[in-house]
């Protein structure tokens, strides 16, 4: 119902807009505030507790742009969008920006119009099933059902390599993750099929989490991340920008507490000019010069926030793997701010 | 000023209504006509600027996208247009059945809500206050996810009834009949047995008229046409042949196959050699084996346990079947004990050791059931027949091999995984198509046969794997999606029946009494037939709503078109293009049901004196 209405608004929004291009960063500022596009249901990532608190890694995301921009890492409006109509949300500016575990692939860039911002987590796509069951290879899938969200890559992931192995198998595609698993849970299903984040954070939430097994198979590249609208390049810039410093943090060992030490203390350049303590590097994005000082206080870096939402200390205890820094055998790697 | 008569005063056009009139229409057109241009250039101009597609050039290209429930052959191969299509024809199926069973359901109800006996006068009227007072979606989503979901068993142990019906969480499938190869040869004799049954019907009218004796047309109409179509279905299921290079290709360690013609003789599909569906085959597979571990199974909210299972098989498909404990430990501690033989059973611990299960030999001293435990069937002269679906498609259980069974489950067991009920291990990631030695000798001795068939063949289905095959099927998301649309538009069409019969005046009830009719007659004569010229109006409008609110499908996990359009619309970022083709679409059924409604909306109208 929404998708209908948001492309009837998109026709109403576009008509509007056809005058003054403003970019979105100014706008923000003047509102005093920004609109993210998250997920409300999937644990670890985002999710809305009991008192509409939103959480997780994207949720994170979201709050380290705020904080960059703004100065105020709670200064953000969360939309809470399927994965069928968060592009329409972001073509028609529902949204300022889309930190909702969605994967980069070239036909979002051009044929949706966005622009992705560094991946902010290498992901791959996987499938759960019922121990009970006895699959353990895709080649197990002949002939049984397998549940899977529609208007994600997922679908098309699964269709195209079921396709390859010459596999018939029934597709059960629903709207959102909870029906998905509910269908699952009701044995509708043999398998659920999506990203290994999002079996391994809905997992936990299983009826009983250990009669199903999560298959060390991966079909697919996965890499999620921010996503804006094409053709603002201006908050393209920051969104991307406050992304890699969040991964410069990381690799210069500077975190949430120890920030302002580091402000106070530090004597090599690159550090000094990226705390905008030296030059004009923050003011060139748009932003404060101690912007990235006050994300950092205010969020963490990368780490961190990897850590507090999805580390071995939380119940999803995933490990860093590609999405470790360049430094530990990942794939985390941030240009010089200069 | 001299009053003339003969050179009437020109008024000037500013004054002159008609001037007037023509101007004011002809702003207006104006001012709709730029109102629309502006719109339609800011439209085009944003859409150009956001890089949205506003044509429909991506028709053609091909979708990828998997649908599950398809009314004609489809693969994520077929493009955007023929995904839409598919979307198009579901909204039809669940619509025109729809408006069907909503009409019968709900002029009953509203019949009963005026009936004088209390309680279904009662019932009648606490249903319509009840659903018509309860949101669709929530009644889909009831319909889905707490009734067909979770209440009924799942498809490893369907409900069977008599005849070949199967009702589970995954849908309902009943045998069907579908075309042989008969049935074209048999179509002249069916146009032939139309015609005789109009011709004799209106033979048959004229005599009763100039007979001046009350009469029936209809029976002897019908009888003619029974008569040409059976010889017919006799004379053309005898001449009836296969058609020459119809093949099937089938692979038993899948358990899965095509029948299509195969134009250069292979014995191998290519890619341009059509399928050919409704074929009868009968698979036969002489000695077979199944690997499976018990489990202890949630189901119906109850756990059952030490639970093993394999694929339904009928009684009649297997000469005989043997099942074995694997594992030498396994062997000597545990029995088998069939609840459905050779289909379900229980694993227990003979502890009394008389050899019979008895209640509680099923679990062990902590009362948990004994899951996990491999075993292995052994069929011997298995045979099934079954029909090809639509896409030429046919399947059976994948059956193991049965010489090579030691050193396979051995394996299994190394690599620490298992085959269950319906999955060979087969190694496709591992080894290309094509033949290998292991598989040379994988090789069970098959027989496929193509069985002649006449106009029409009858199809059963079956659960080879965890899905029905065969026969004709409903999804449970159809099923849902059906249910609760029908039992809320019948609320609606209730009430209008209710007022329908209502609005015949009272003086056409005490008429026909006083004529004598009994209380069946006056309702089904004069005031059922008067009453249905109010009714039907505002029944068309809730045949729309009907054909409308089926969008609300991607609720029951339904592939109709603007489920479909929505996946498309995502895939493409064509927002726009994709919104009007689910406008017209609508349109386009929504003409249609008008257009023939109002047909007969005319022909029962009162002629106006």
């Amino acid at each position: 119902m929404r998708k209908l209405l948001a492309a009837f608004v998109a026709l109403m929004v576009l008509a509007g807009f056809a005058q003054a291009q403003t970019s979105l960063l100014d706008e923000i500022k003047l509102r005093g505030n920004m609109t993210c596009g998250v997920n409300q249901s999937l644990p670890g990532f985002g999710v809305i507790d009991s008192e509409g608190n939103f959480s997780g890694f994207d949720v994170d995301f979201c709050k380290a742009v705020a904080a960059a921009v703004l100065g105020d890492s709670e200064a953000v409006t969360y939309r809470a969008l399927t994965a069928s109509e968060r592009f329409t949300a972001v073509q028609t500016g529902e949204v300022d920006v889309l930190i909702r575990n969605t994967t980069w692939t070239s036909s979002r860039d051009s044929e949706v119009g966005l622009n992705f911002a560094p991946t902010t987590f290498y992901d791959g796509q996987g499938f759960i099933v019922k121990r009970a069951s006895g699959i353990s290879e895709v080649s197990d899938f002949e002939g049984t059902s397998i549940c899977v969200q529609s208007g994600t890559t997922t679908e098309l992931n699964l269709a195209d390599v079921m396709a390859a192995l010459d596999i018939s198998y029934t597709p059960l595609v629903f709207e959102t993750a909870d029906q998905v698993f509910a269908a699952y849970e009701a044995d509708q299903c043999e398998s659920v099929t999506t990203d290994m984040s999002g079996l391994v954070s809905r997992s936990t939430l299983l009826q009983d989490p250990a009669a199903s097994v999560i298959l060390p198979i991966t079909i697919s590249k996965e890499p999620l991340g921010p996503a804006v609208l094409h053709g603002d390049d201006t908050w393209f810039d920051v969104v991307k920008w406050v992304t890699f410093g969040l991964i410069f943090a990381e690799e210069y060992g500077i975190t949430s507490d120890n920030v302002r030490d580091v402000a106070a203390s530090a004597q090599a350049p690159v550090v000094r000019r990226f705390l905008g303590l030296d030059g004009q590097v923050m003011e060139q994005l748009g932003l404060e010069s101690d912007a990235m000082i006050t994300m950092i206080e205010q969020v963490g870096n990368y780490g961190e926030i990897f850590a507090r939402n999805l580390g071995p200390d939380t119940q999803f205890g995933l490990e860093r793997g590609l999405n470790a820094l360049y430094t530990d055998g990942g794939l985390l790697y941030s240009p010089p701010f200069r | 000023m001299a009053m003339t008569t003969d050179v009437p005063e020109r008024i000037p056009f500013w004054r002159n209504v008609k001037t007037l009139g023509l101007l004011a229409q002809i702003i207006f057109a104006i001012i709709v006509v730029a109102a629309i241009a502006i719109l339609w250039n800011n439209v085009t101009s944003a859409l150009a600027r956001s890089s949205l597609p506003a044509d429909f050039s991506w028709l053609g290209s091909r979708a990828g996208i998997p649908i599950g429930e398809r009314p004609i052959p489809y693969t994520p191969d077929d493009t955007y247009f023929r995904a839409l299509a598919i979307g198009f024809l579901n909204t039809l199926k669940i619509a025109l059945v729809g408006v069907v069973l909503a009409s019968i359901l709900g002029v009953g109800v509203g019949v009963a809500r005026l009936s004088n006996n209390f309680l279904l006068r009662q019932i009648a009227t606490w249903y319509v206050e009840i659903l018509r007072n309860t949101p669709l979606a929530v009644q889909i989503i009831f319909w889905f996810t707490a009734a067909i979901a979770t209440l009924p068993p799942t498809i490893s142990a369907p409900i069977r009834l008599p005849g070949g019906l199967m009702f589970s969480n995954r849908g309902l499938a009943f045998p069907a009949i579908y075309p042989g190869f008969g049935f074209r040869d048999w179509l002249p004799w069916i146009v032939a047995a139309i015609a005789l049954y109009a011709i004799v019907l209106y033979v048959r009218r004229r005599q009763i008229i100039a007979s001046e004796r009350p009469g029936l047309a209809w029976p002897a109409a019908l009888l003619a046409f029974l008569a040409v179509s059976g010889t017919g279905y006799f004379v053309a299921s005898g001449t009836a042949t296969i058609p020459e290079p119809l093949t099937v290709d089938f692979t038993v360690e899948r358990g899965r196959g095509v029948t299509f013609l195969d134009a250069n003789g292979n014995g191998e599909r290519e890619r341009d050699e059509a399928l050919y569906g409704f074929v009868p085959v009968t698979v036969r597979v002489s000695e077979a084996a199944i690997e499976t571990q018990s489990t202890n199974l949630n189901e119906q909210r109850r756990i059952k346990p030490s639970v093993l299972r394999f694929p339904v098989l009928e009684e009649g498909e297997y000469e005989s079947f043997d099942v074995r404990i694997l594992g030498s430990a396994d062997a000597e501690r545990f029995s088998v004990h069939w609840t459905d033989a050779p289909t379900a059973g229980l694993i227990f611990e003979d502890r009394n050791g008389d050899g019979i299960y008895q209640e509680g030999e099923e679990v062990d001293a902590d009362g948990v059931g004994f899951s996990g435990v491999r075993t292995l069937l052994t069929i011997t002269g298995f045979s099934r027949d079954l029909v090809s679906d639509r896409d030429g498609g046919i399947r059976i259980p994948n059956f193991e091999p049965v010489g090579t069974q030691e050193e396979e489950t051995e394996e299994i067991q190394d690599a620490g995984r298992s085959g269950v009920a319906g999955f060979g291990p087969s190694s496709l990631f591992g080894s290309p198509a094509g033949a290998s030695s292991d598989e040379e000798e994988a090789v069970l001795d098959t027989t496929v046969e193509i069985r002649s068939s006449g106009a029409l063949v009858w199809s059963r289905p079956s659960v080879p794997v965890s899905n029905y095959e065969g026969g004709f099927r409903f999804t449970a998301s159809y099923l849902a999606l059906l249910l609760a649309l029908v039992i809320y538009t019948a609320t609606f069409i209730a009430e209008i029946t209710r007022a329908g019969i209502m609005a015949v005046p009272k003086g056409q009830t005490e008429a026909s009494k006083a004529l004598g009719l009994s209380g069946r007659q006056t309702f089904s004569l004069v005031i059922f037939p008067q009453a249905v010229r109010i009714i039907l109006p505002p029944m068309i409008s809730q045949y729309l709503n009907l054909t409308k609110n089926s969008s609300l499908a991607p609720l029951a996990a339904y592939a109709e078109i603007f489920a479909v359009s929505a996946i498309v619309a995502n895939q493409t970022g064509a927002s726009v293009p994709v919104t009007v083709l689910i406008i017209v679409s609508y349109l386009v059924i929504s003409w249609f049901f008008s257009f023939v409604l109002n047909i007969v909306n005319a022909r029962l109208a009162i002629v106006e004196r």
